[in-house]
């Protein structure tokens, strides 16, 4: 009885999900986000500071403005030490209450509401757009459908410019764009940026979540009895049936939940939450607005869905400070204090030194051993300085440069040919010695880099 | 391999090489190349060697996702435990 090969398909096939608009307070809530997240998206790029773009990530010049401050590939750490912090704030806030980034302020998540707003604007709401797809092609569906590609691709095209604009100055990309003289890179990332925006929110949704989001497969792993979560009361709710408004549900052996269906039409990933927590969930709430609005119809008591921890909902009392929450916590406040120290504490100038790789030491006409030395500057503040050198470590050693006054722009890297000269009679073999550059013009500027000083051995 | 497989293999692979090219640019300037004894001089423009920096690093990372899928999808049959 051996059976034949069989093709097993390892996924279901995908189904269009129309997710039902919902109205109430997380939808409200969820609303406000969407405003503030991309009113600073759209809005950031535009934002002067000094006659500078606040925000602009000059790749072409490897430098980064931020508000008043600029930063160098050499602060890399300071940009590794964030994400750390952001990665941690999503690990505390998760063992807290779940999901909330994804509910509320994941891009994907914000984008797919727009989307989906200019959807419901050119097509209508669930059931007609349900009837729009299945209804063959005609002269309505064709404008109903068009309008809202036209409005799709334009909105995608703007995010993929104003994507750009955190890159290259958005003041003079928006003139060149129209211009038709953008130049090859930027108009590759213009299109690149506002595909993926088009695609993710447009198409893909809540299978970006599903299939291909790394956080949504893990996040899981911070859960706990005492974590907030959407939550189905079973206990409550069970068992569903349909029941005539008004009349006592518990006299015909009923729970409270009317088997509406609501929750399900709603749930923009298509999921029934009544079936307990699943992996597909992005705890929109969009199920609790909804079936809150059906308790109040049935004049029952809100919240047969709502934000509970396991251990509520078992009629414990939820311990918010707990081991995991506390130390998650404590290690996230230390990195913050720590990266601001870091930040504040920054070098203003940075310098380093390397050596003349032709020759290691020059004997000059009137008695001295010369080294020559390329010092590196960066200015990594927002105003010029003026710069005097000076070295410590040897003996009768003194710097001087062809340069006539030593001045540093700001944001400027600058390489300075220098010289240091010894007494011959005073020096034999190797030293190390320290260059120092302190700045005129301001107190407590003060950087240095060790070098090695060459001289003949003495016999 | 389904489609699907393919799909999430590239976007694993996407993610790592974003991760990779910003690590490796903070390190490294692309002019330095022209610095190069013999510089491929359409390389040394920074966009450019970003951009053909991320490639790079996506093409390497696909490779070797699709190489893993490949070996785990054409072991033996029979002698995997599932």
């Amino acid at each position: 009885m051996a059976a034949g090969p069989q093709d097993v398909r390892l996924y279901e096939a995908q189904q269009k999900i129309y997710p039902r608009e919902v109205s109430g307070r997380f939808n409200t809530l969820r609303v406000i986000a969407v405003c503030v997240l991309l009113g600073l998206f759209y809005a950031l790029p535009w934002l002067q500071w000094d006659g500078h773009q606040a925000i602009l990530f000059d790749l072409p010049h490897r430098k980064f403005h931020i508000l008043g401050l600029t930063f160098f590939p050499q602060d890399f750490y300071l940009l590794t030490w964030l994400l750390v912090i952001a990665a941690l704030s999503l690990f505390f806030f998760t063992a807290l209450a779940g999901r909330l980034w994804c509910g509320y302020a994941c891009p994907q998540t914000v984008w797919t509401e727009i989307f989906v707003w200019m959807e419901r604007l050119f097509e209508g709401n669930r059931l007609q757009r349900m009837k729009l797809d299945d209804a063959p092609w005609s002269a309505r569906k064709i404008l109903r459908k068009g309008g809202k590609q036209a409005a799709w691709l334009t909105f995608a095209f703007v995010t993929g410019i104003t994507f750009v604009g955190y890159f290259t100055p958005v003041r003079e990309l928006i003139p060149a764009t129209f211009s038709a003289s953008l130049g090859g890179w930027e108009t590759f990332w213009v299109l690149f940026y506002g595909f993926a925006t088009y695609g993710n929110a447009g198409y893909m949704r809540e299978q970006v979540c599903k299939y291909m989001c790394p956080y949504a497969r893990f996040q899981g792993a911070m859960f706990d009895r005492n974590t907030l979560l959407i939550s189905y009361d079973t206990v409550r709710g069970e068992p569903r049936g349909s029941r005539r408004r008004g009349s006592d549900a518990r006299d015909q052996g009923l729970g409270d939940c009317i088997d509406c269906t609501l929750c399900v039409q709603v749930c923009p990933t298509g999921i029934d939450i009544r079936k307990g927590l699943q992996l597909e969930c992005i705890a929109c709430a969009a199920c609790i607005d909804a079936c809150d609005d059906v308790m109040d119809r049935m004049q029952a008591p809100r919240g047969l869905i709502r934000y509970a921890t396991h251990t509520s909902m078992a009629g414990g009392k939820t311990k918010v400070a707990r081991p995991r929450t506390l130390i998650y916590g404590s290690v996230l406040l230390l990195l913050i204090i720590g990266f601001g120290i870091a930040v504040g504490q920054r070098r203003l100038i940075e310098v380093d030194v390397l050596r003349d790789r032709n020759a290691l030491y020059r004997q000059s006409a009137d008695g001295h051993i010369e080294n020559v030395y390329t010092l590196r500057f960066v200015n990594k503040d927002e105003n010029a300085h003026s710069l005097k050198l000076d070295v410590r470590g040897l003996e009768g050693a003194e710097v001087d440069t062809d340069a006539p006054a030593l001045a540093v722009g700001a944001g400027q890297i600058l390489s300075v040919p220098v010289r240091v000269r010894v007494p011959a009679g005073q020096v034999s073999g190797g030293h190390d010695i320290e260059v120092v550059a302190s700045a005129t013009d301001q107190s407590g500027i003060e950087v240095s880099a060790s070098a090695r000083f060459m001289a003949p051995v003495k016999k | 391999m389904m489609r699907r497989d393919v799909a999430i293999l590239l976007w694993a692979s996407f993610l790592a090489a974003c991760v990779a090219t910003m690590f490796f640019f903070a390190m490294f300037d692309p002019l330095l190349l022209a610095h190069d004894d013999a510089p491929p001089r359409w390389l040394s423009d920074r966009m450019t060697g970003y951009t053909c920096g991320f490639f790079f690093f996506w093409f390497i990372g696909a490779t070797a996702s699709f190489l893993t899928a490949f070996l785990i999808d054409a072991r033996a049959d029979g002698r995997d435990e599932v």
